[in-house]
């Protein structure tokens, strides 16, 4: 089994930590050496002052259909929200790795344990009856996703701890605060 | 020693050996009838608090600037402590009423007045402070200092704690907006919402206290009290987790849970004495805790005593001699025409929803469309911000010329609101400046912001030698848009809006000192340069 950095921009990373996908798609590096699945990949975004940051761990899962050369990593875990800082320069893409860089770059895996939460997006939408009502919710869900739209968050039981989320992070929608 | 006597909400007054000065005195509902000072502040002795040396008006929020009030009350030669703000508005109305001696401040400079008075007021100026300006005052007489935070939210306290320990720090503690009660969202959400705002609120307010970490602590600028049937609920004597308005019982039993106790409630007609090394406090009432123990009689009570002030302001409301679309167009329009941030920054359709009286009819329905930079009546496209109120009220709004609808309507509280997305403040932005001064400003601070002020530069031709120049396109002075504002004329470049005028050989302004204007010759084919 061999070892790859698989590198995605700042952008991208923006954009994948807003869902829960299985797969990740990235380049394959332009050096000619191709990953086999089942290979271990240390996931990287870069930040915004172009260092790396380690975000999750993967395994290649083989090539994407369709020629482009881009191969598919399943995750085998995601630190979304506490990404961990690396000390390692790659460019974007997947760059193999020695066992030691590895090592010495791969994230440990999350200890938290899973509660149970509810997550609602209410969208106050104006209908001529519910079955229409919920088509345009259906198709805001589709244009505006969680880019734009606020999730509701909240622990099972806990209704009062509920939070807004947009853009994969809580913010609150309070005209007082500028968070 | 400083004898301060609360006059109420974020009014007090403060007496020293070398002066007196009063600050925000309000007395009359604002808001369209909707807030209240808690408790009533209307029996106090108003002829003699109004005989005084200083006026401080903090800003034009109606809860802070009581027009009615000051004219009747105050005394013209009182001298007023002006913040210094980016627009002028604040002394024209001040003039208008009647003051003539104005000490214009400089922010965070101090001032020291006669007698060994010290005074500074921090000024705060993006267009999400209040109205286009909010202000701290900070006072030193014979070695004792108070602040006045008032509802300034500065980054931090630095500024005056640099000028030595302060004695007494007043500040704001409770809610003073529509979020969330006006929003269309689910019960829970609203309750949980406004839970978490109640909390933040208390946590910003303990930061401030721990950074500047005075003796003394005075909860002041809130809540108000709601006395209309129609927004009693928001009141907080209901056990409501998420009600916004905490009053000054509920804040010194909260920071009495966090080991505190150096709260001092100031009721109107309270008179704290304050020196360097004590605080006595005399109230108008035997028992505190008491009074705020029958709160809930104490604003029924009260709202039967105002009842013919908000028939009467109800009855005030309506223009039917206004045609809303009409005059909506006739006012909005050439401010969407010149707006680029903050059009931008909507980027859609807002809707207003005008109902009849009762609230329960829609009557009319417009629609403010910023990308097409339109009003138009309401046909059936989409849109993702809404709002719904009487069309009364808009109607008093566009007959009175206001300038700035969160100053009026929204802070009332009498609308409710519908979003499809995530709170945009460019929309409440856009509403506070419905002038052209004050939305040249928001847009040249969103300028100034998005870095765009220092790179972007415009070309103008002189009208009398049809030399091209090369200029910075925002005005030094009040950031106006100078492919509009800006003519030149034998070399030298007049903005428009308020007649600024600068040297475009040396840059140097003519009006002000400082403000120099990025400017030199440009070589550009002709027709290209317009001014």
């Amino acid at each position: 089994m061999n070892h790859w950095a698989g590198v995605i921009s700042a952008e991208t990373f923006a954009t994948e930590r807003l869902y829960a996908r299985d797969t990740i798609r990235l380049p394959a590096g332009g050096d000619g050496t191709r990953p086999a699945a089942g290979d271990h990949v240390v996931l990287l975004a870069r930040a915004e002052d172009d260092s790396l940051v380690a975000f999750g761990v993967g395994r290649v899962a083989g090539p994407v259909n369709g020629g482009s050369g881009d191969v598919a990593v399943n995750y085998t875990y995601r630190l979304f929200d506490d990404p961990v800082p690396v000390d390692l320069n790659r460019p974007l893409g997947l760059t193999p790795l020695t066992r030691d860089e590895a090592d010495r770059v791969s994230p440990g895996e999350p200890v938290q344990a899973r509660e149970q939460w509810f997550v609602s997006v209410a969208i106050p939408i104006e209908a001529s009856s519910r079955a229409e009502a919920v088509r345009e919710f259906w198709t805001y869900i589709d244009q505006l996703g969680p880019r734009e739209l606020p999730a509701y968050v909240w622990p099972l039981g806990d209704e009062l701890a509920m939070q807004a989320f947009v853009l994969g992070t809580a913010a609150n929608q309070d005209p007082e605060e500028d968070d | 020693m400083l004898r301060i006597t609360g006059t109420g909400h974020a009014s007090m007054r403060i007496d020293t050996g070398a002066g007196s000065i009063l600050t925000d005195p309000w007395v009359n509902p604002a808001y369209f009838a909707s807030w209240f000072p808690f408790p009533d502040n209307s029996q106090l002795d108003w002829e003699t608090l109004g005989q005084v040396d200083y006026l401080y008006v903090s800003h034009l929020h109606r809860d802070h600037f009581d027009a009615e009030h000051l004219k009747r009350y105050i005394s013209k030669n009182a001298t007023v402590l002006l913040p210094n703000y980016p627009t002028s508005e604040l002394e024209d109305e001040l003039r208008e009423l009647g003051f003539t001696k104005f000490i214009r401040t400089v922010s965070n400079e101090v001032v020291e007045l006669d007698g060994g008075l010290k005074i500074m007021i921090q000024s705060l100026t993006s267009p999400t402070d209040g109205p286009i300006g909010d202000s701290s005052l900070w006072v030193e007489y014979d070695g004792v200092r108070l602040l006045n935070q008032n509802d300034a939210r500065p980054a931090d306290l630095t500024e005056f704690a640099r000028l030595g320990h302060v004695h007494a720090h007043m500040l704001q503690f409770s809610g003073a907006i529509w979020y969330p009660m006006v929003y269309e969202l689910p019960e829970a959400a609203k309750t949980a919402f406004g839970k978490q705002k109640r909390d933040r609120q208390f946590d910003r307010t303990w930061r401030y206290i721990d950074d500047l970490k005075a003796d003394w602590v005075f909860p002041i600028a809130g809540p108000p009290c709601f006395l209309d049937d129609e927004l009693w609920q928001f009141n907080d004597i209901f056990g409501d987790e998420g009600n916004i308005f905490p009053d000054q019982s509920v804040f010194l039993r909260e920071y009495r849970a966090i080991g505190r106790d150096n709260g001092v409630v100031l009721l109107p007609g309270s008179v704290a004495e304050v020196s360097a090394g004590d605080c006595q406090v005399t109230h108008p009432v035997p028992d505190l805790d008491e009074f705020f123990a029958n709160k809930e009689q104490y604003l029924r009570d009260y709202r039967e005593r105002q009842r013919p002030v908000i028939e009467a302001a109800k009855a005030s409301w309506s223009h039917p001699e206004i045609d809303v679309l009409a005059e909506f167009k006739r006012r909005v329009e050439p401010l969407l025409e010149e707006s680029i941030y903050l059009a931008k920054g909507v980027g859609g359709p807002v809707r207003f929803d005008l109902t009849d009286d009762s609230g329960e009819e829609v009557v009319e329905s417009l629609v403010v469309d910023f990308p097409a930079k339109q009003v138009r009546p309401y046909s059936d496209d989409k849109v993702r911000y809404r709002f719904r109120t009487r069309r009364a009220l808009v109607e008093n709004l566009l007959a009175s010329g206001e300038v700035d609808w969160v100053n009026s309507l929204f802070l009332s509280c009498r609308f409710s609101a519908a979003r499809v997305g995530q709170y945009n403040e460019f929309i409440y932005a856009f509403f506070k400046c419905l002038s052209e001064e004050r939305l040249q400003y928001a847009e040249g601070w969103y300028d100034e912001h998005e870095k765009l002020v220092d790179t972007e530069d415009v070309t103008l031709r002189d009208r009398v030698t049809d030399q091209a120049w090369q200029v910075q396109r925002r005005c030094p002075h009040l950031k106006a848009d100078l492919t509009r504002f800006g003519v030149i004329e034998d070399g030298t470049l007049t903005c428009q809006l308020h007649g600024w005028k600068f040297d475009l050989a040396s840059g140097r302004c003519l009006t002000s000192a400082g403000h120099p204007l990025r400017a030199r010759e440009a070589t550009v084919a002709a027709g290209e340069a317009s001014a």
